[in-house]
């Protein structure tokens, strides 16, 4: 089965005796059981949920692990996965990570070690050493940096070190890290995989069952799964993941090049892939202006969503990272994001173009509005 | 609209929807009420009670519009629905309805068992042929419905001269868009009063919500329309339209990807022995592709076929699919194989089913998002088996 098959028919209950189409939404708390003393495949949904259940073993075979199990937010499934490393174990994370991640990240109690997942000549047996687990995105947000992460595990194996990557930029249609030796996958759902912003939600994709086994009864412990209409909006997004990022990639290849001819832009950052690009015009009032001029682009934070978003990730999304850090990362202060979404891309060309052109200053000329 | 701009695909994904004004919510939310607290008497919002009108709804109304250059738009529960408004809001007992003879079996039944005992004459014409329809109005009508492509044989009606003849004879010209939607086909622009959804099929299409729309540029044909939704009750629910409007955002993707697909699953099919006659509007052979390159911009999800060993064969192929869904609907993300005569068409009555080119032995194929290699395989593989099976029971002789 090709992946656009997979989408499709990965979605469809197989259990469901009347053979619906759309799958069947269990939105019950509890489940009978057959007899006193034995617990039949489902008994409440904090532990398992039939609906949820399909969307995690869809993920599960999009990214290729074991087993999935799906979160109210993606922050909750970032929280699951660093709780793996238990109370002042050292971990090593990326420089580059989303606030919210950040923000988590200080109020744990671990022994924090950045490491530079970009640049493989700064790795040495010291930097792995007695490390519990390794955490990063790629590509990073919203800096756009990758990492290569078929080196990265060869030396994240060789120390027992957990490698632990947020995929939620590209999703699986575009990038599989468990198969480049990832062990755990991180996706916020609410973005790329359920695609339409109507939900959030979180996963955690795991390539092993001695992995998924201890998480799962976490999950169970702490009841952080994701609620079962959620789980069956999601199914119903990922329907059309391909359509959709085949799509908003290719827009995202034509604003790019836009933005590389246009005069007010000093340095565009993309990677060629995915939905989302940065760039940046060398002055802060300035990126403001043209975020504030928009029309079709809403201000506002996520990705992968149908319509698209215009952001200044460091009063925004990056806001919760601490100013230190974000000197350290060197987050530009005038860079804007950019979430690109289902429009026509000349549509989003011409409302860029009449943002970044108005004169410094100066609201943009008024548009015709009805 | 917030913005000045008209592209299809912008619109799918913002008309009707600007943020929420109170909360700057990206999507408009589930208004999911009965009624509405009235400010005073006589003042309201516009809102008073969900069957009338329902925030939601009007906003899936407003993008349906959108989509079609239309002002209004009316969204009712189910696509059957939006006929039963449309006739009841434009035809009264002692005049005429002229129908095409190739139509959804569900307006067939409607016409036949529900509308002309109360005294209104149903005429059934081939639209498909445009001698026919200008010899059926002759005689004076209040409505012409046409469905173009025609479900099940795909065959096509001259929307630009159904609505000259329409209009000729004093009729409102009715165009059920539902096969191709107003991603791929535009009857308003063609000379069409009204267009008639099913927004079940590929509008909605994820094959999770039933729904109706329709869209008219005529402002007293809009009033009358919400007006008989208002009184039997047939308006759209407030969960089913959200599902709809996420739903629309992706309309301009599916349609395309699924016409592209559906030309390759037909070009296969063509190309195979078993296969006797294939139709889609994007096939070099198809009898009407002069007209389809006019009025159409692809060919659309659905291809009709027939195989060689007519009934018995087709009913193995259908038997023995397994990636494609032996299902009814048509423009899900899911490739479905139906077969019309005795499942979405049982209810013509055969002299019809016969006359309109709803053979037995006809099958009908939506095609979905799959990779369309796999779907041709599926059928591969499967008219493989069923040729197999009917040649060791000695039905087939060729």
């Amino acid at each position: 089965m090709r992946p656009a098959t997979r989408l499709i028919r990965g979605t469809r209950c197989g259990h469901d005796p009347y053979r619906a189409t759309a799958p069947p939404l269990y939105q019950t708390a509890t489940f009978a059981q057959a007899t006193a003393t034995g617990f039949d495949a489902y008994d409440y949904s904090r532990t398992d949920n039939p609906t949820r259940r399909l969307v995690e073993d869809e993920l599960a075979s999009l990214e290729g692990g074991h087993g999935a199990l799906a979160y109210s937010s993606g922050m909750a499934a970032v929280a699951a996965a660093l709780r793996l490393a238990p109370t002042g174990a050292r971990v090593l994370v990326a420089q580059d990570l989303y606030g919210g991640t950040e923000r988590l990240l200080d109020r744990l109690d671990l022994e924090v070690a950045r490491i530079d997942t970009t640049d493989p000549a700064s790795w040495t047996d010291a930097v792995f050493e007695g490390a519990h687990l390794c955490y990063l995105e790629t590509p990073s947000n919203p800096l756009l940096e990758t990492t290569d992460l078929r080196a990265l595990a060869r030396w994240t194996r060789r120390h027992g070190v957990v490698l632990v990557v947020d995929n939620t930029m590209l999703s699986p249609w575009l990038q599989r890290p468990l198969e480049l030796g990832a062990d755990l996958v991180v996706q916020s759902c609410t973005k790329h995989l359920a695609g339409h912003g109507d939900l959030t939600a979180g996963a955690l994709i795991a390539k092993e069952r001695a992995l998924y086994e201890p998480l799962a009864f976490q999950r169970n412990a702490e009841g952080t799964a994701l609620a079962p209409f959620d789980a069956w909006l999601l199914s119903r997004g990922l329907k059309t993941l391909g359509v959709r990022l085949e799509r908003a990639q290719d827009t995202a290849r034509q604003l790019v090049k836009f933005l590389r001819g246009h005069p007010a832009v000093t340095r565009v950052r993309d990677v060629g892939m995915g939905s989302v690009l940065a760039f940046e015009t060398g002055d802060v009032a300035r990126s403001q202006q043209v975020v504030e001029g928009t029309e079709l682009f809403s201000i506002a934070v996520s990705f992968g969503g149908v319509a698209s978003s215009i952001s200044l990730p460091c009063v925004m999304s990056h806001a919760s990272v601490p100013a230190a850090r974000r000197s350290a990362v060197q987050l530009p202060p005038d860079l804007v994001r950019i979430a690109v979404g289902l429009e026509d891309p000349g549509d989003l060309i011409a409302d860029l173009d009449r943002a970044l052109s108005a004169p410094r200053g100066q609201p943009r000329p008024a548009t015709a509005s009805a | 609209m917030l913005f000045e701009t008209t592209s299809f695909r912008t619109q799918c994904v913002h008309a009707g929807t600007p943020p929420d004004p109170t909360t700057g919510s990206i999507l408009t939310p589930i208004h999911q009420t009965t009624t509405f607290v009235q400010e005073a008497v006589g003042k309201d919002r516009g809102f008073t009670y969900s069957r009338a009108a329902n925030p939601t709804v009007a906003a899936l109304e407003a993008r349906l519009a959108a989509l079609e250059d239309a002002p209004h738009a009316v969204a009712t529960r189910t696509g059957m629905a939006a006929v039963t408004t449309l006739v009841l809001a434009t035809v009264s007992a002692g005049e005429r309805i002229v129908c095409g003879r190739t139509v959804y079996g569900g307006t067939v039944r409607f016409l036949h068992e529900l509308i002309a005992p109360f005294g209104v004459q149903v005429d059934f014409v081939d639209a498909g042929d445009n001698a026919a329809l200008a010899e059926a109005l002759v005689e004076p009508a209040r409505l012409v419905l046409v469905e173009s492509p025609a479900n099940p044989t795909l065959e096509l009606c001259d929307l630009r001269r159904g609505a000259e003849l329409a209009h000729a004879a004093g009729a409102l010209f009715a165009v059920d868009n539902t096969v191709l939607t107003p991603a791929l086909q535009r009857p308003l622009d063609l000379g069409a009063d009204v267009s008639v959804l099913s927004t079940t099929k590929l509008i909605e299409g994820h094959d999770a919500t039933l729904g109706g729309a329709l869209v008219t540029r005529d402002e007293d044909l809009d009033r009358r329309l919400r007006r008989v939704v208002k009184t039997i009750g047939c308006s759209q629910a407030p969960f089913d339209a959200w599902l709809t409007l996420r739903g629309i955002t992706t309309l301009p993707l599916r349609a395309k990807q699924q016409s592209d697909n559906a030309r390759t699953v037909a070009r296969f099919l063509e190309g195979h022995p078993a296969v006797a006659r294939v139709a889609h509007p994007d096939l070099e052979s198809f009898p009407q592709r002069t007209l389809a390159v006019q009025q159409q911009s692809a060919g659309g999800p659905l291809i009709a076929f027939e195989l060689e060993g007519g009934l018995g064969a087709g009913t193995e192929l259908m038997n023995r699919v397994r990636l494609c869904s032996l299902a009814e609907n048509l423009g899900a993300a899911e490739t479905l194989i139906t077969h019309p005569a005795s499942m979405t068409h049982a209810d013509v009555p055969p002299a019809q089913r016969e006359a309109a080119g709803i053979t037995n032995g006809l099958v009908r194929l939506s095609v979905g998002l799959e990779d369309p290699q796999d779907v041709i395989r599926d059928l591969r593989e499967a008219l493989t088996v069923a040729e197999a099976a009917l040649t060791s029971s000695g039905e087939v002789t060729r």
